[in-house]
């Protein structure tokens, strides 16, 4: 009876002094478990909130190393149009893991801050730190995204060798259908650029194919290239089908910001009625 | 006898269950209590939150329903633009820039939209082309402010059939004193 007694009075005096064990007398693996406990309560209320910025905030404050938790009080500002507040926070988690966040930089660059001179930086930066390994910030290849950025700087040829290159790696390694449909609309916007109506067409036609014959801009650019064919009749029906895609949510977005070469309602009308008067 | 036993066994079955929901409500409350409240915490209001007191065009029109406001994760971003982005874009090329400037920058306008569509509450960001904080030509600063805040450019947006006030940022990408890109 007497040793059960102190058996348990030695049970609770661990419990108390485990229990109010200090942050700063934690190792650092211990810091990153109490963090990332707190990183998870945190995130199950809305990003951006107070509980979610503020829980965060305390995770960081356990462990300042941990670069999820830094990168994560950042992104609200991002998409809340706060780059003042979102940069100094993005450096921190930047310059804790540089590997993954240069490239997701770049594309952050490319679609929020439309940066194309920055993206490409970064896309560039990235191929020396992993020269081994083509880097994929939100799962699509740093090819494709400059593919994206020079086409944005209006650097025709060059997005045309990105993409090219992007989309042979793709189905060489996988297969054509594994290539990111917008790879296909973009390089064909590229090429209409250039005026290689030809290879442009080529695109739309690869982007109609692996989008089950819905993309009203494939369809708007296709429309384009036979009106400028001479070819007004076939042209006519092909921006028909092209707004009835965009009728039925069929066209080219992106979530928070616009897509690059986004079409409107507008675009689509203002060719129909360029055609009806040939 | 058998009756009065099922009885007192139904009655404790139902008060321990009321006081099981009870202490999960009670839980969930101050749980929520405690998460939500920001005192001695850096971050005193929600990411993107409009201080009404501190902006400008803060009384030109009120606020409806309460005050509540919708599209605070990110924005209402393409659904807001009047007509499309297409024409607000359009209709900003035909006006500024035509205009001599020279600066490079990011000037970010901050702001709500009311349920009739008026657009008010604007918080003015002016930055470098680095997203650093810098003042820009105020007359260039300017001319998009009384841009943005005309609004003959946003949409009302409805919630079930119910207008609702909106947050919205416009952020202009300026290169030479030209409009290079709008985002969202």
């Amino acid at each position: 009876m007497e040793k059960l007694l102190k058996l348990s009075l030695s049970i609770i005096v661990v419990f108390i002094v485990s229990s109010c064990q200090n942050e700063t007398t934690l190792n650092s693996s211990e810091k990153r478990l109490l963090a990332k406990k707190r990183y998870k309560k945190a995130i199950q209320f809305r990003q951006g909130s107070t509980p979610f910025q503020n829980g965060i905030a305390e995770a960081v404050n356990i462990d300042p190393t941990y670069e999820q938790a830094v990168y994560e009080l950042s992104v609200a500002h991002l998409k809340r149009g706060m780059p003042h507040k979102w940069k100094p926070q993005y450096d921190k988690a930047l310059k804790l893991d540089s590997v993954n966040r240069i490239p997701w930089r770049g594309y952050l660059y490319l679609w929020f801050y439309r940066d194309y001179k920055k993206a490409i930086a970064d896309f560039d930066a990235s191929d020396v730190l992993t020269p081994n390994f083509i880097d994929a910030p939100q799962g699509l290849s740093v090819d494709c995204w400059r593919g994206i950025a020079y086409l944005g700087l209006k650097d025709y040829k060059k997005a045309v060798f990105y993409f090219d290159k992007y989309i042979k790696k793709e189905t060489k390694n996988f297969s054509e259908t594994s290539v990111d449909v917008t790879a296909f609309l973009y390089q064909g916007i590229a090429y209409l650029e250039l005026k290689d109506y030809s290879n442009a067409q080529t695109c739309f036609d690869l982007l109609l194919k692996n989008s089950y014959g819905f993309s009203a801009d494939g369809k708007y650019y296709n429309a384009l290239i036979l009106s400028k064919q001479g070819n007004i009749k076939e042209a006519k029906k092909m921006i028909d089908a092209a707004l009835k895609d965009f009728n039925d949510g069929y066209y080219n977005k992106r979530p928070y910001i616009e897509a690059l070469r986004q079409l409107y309602l507008g675009d689509y009308n203002n060719l129909k009625l360029s055609l009806s008067k040939k | 006898m058998k009756k009065k036993k099922i009885l007192k066994i139904a009655l404790i079955v139902t008060s321990t269950i009321l006081v099981l929901f009870a202490g999960v409500l009670l839980y969930g409350y101050l749980y929520f209590k405690k998460a939500y409240n920001t005192e001695n915490k850096p971050y005193k209001n929600y990411i993107g939150y409009i201080d009404k007191s501190k902006v400008l065009l803060n009384d030109k029109y009120k606020l409806c329903n309460k005050g509540g406001i919708s599209k605070t994760y990110s924005s209402a971003s393409l659904e807001a633009y009047k007509g499309s982005k297409k024409q607000f874009r359009d209709k900003l090329n035909a006006t500024f820039n035509t205009n001599n400037y020279s600066e490079s920058g990011y000037v970010n306008f901050r702001f709500l939209v009311n349920c009739e569509g008026n657009a008010g509450w604007f918080e003015i960001i002016e930055m470098d082309l680095d997203l650093k904080e810098k003042p820009l030509n105020p007359k260039m600063v300017n001319e998009l402010f009384k841009f943005t805040s005309n609004s003959e450019n946003w949409n009302v947006i409805s919630y079930e059939n119910t207008p609702q006030n909106y947050y919205m940022y416009t952020s202009y990408r300026i290169e030479n004193g030209k409009v290079a890109e709008i985002i969202p």
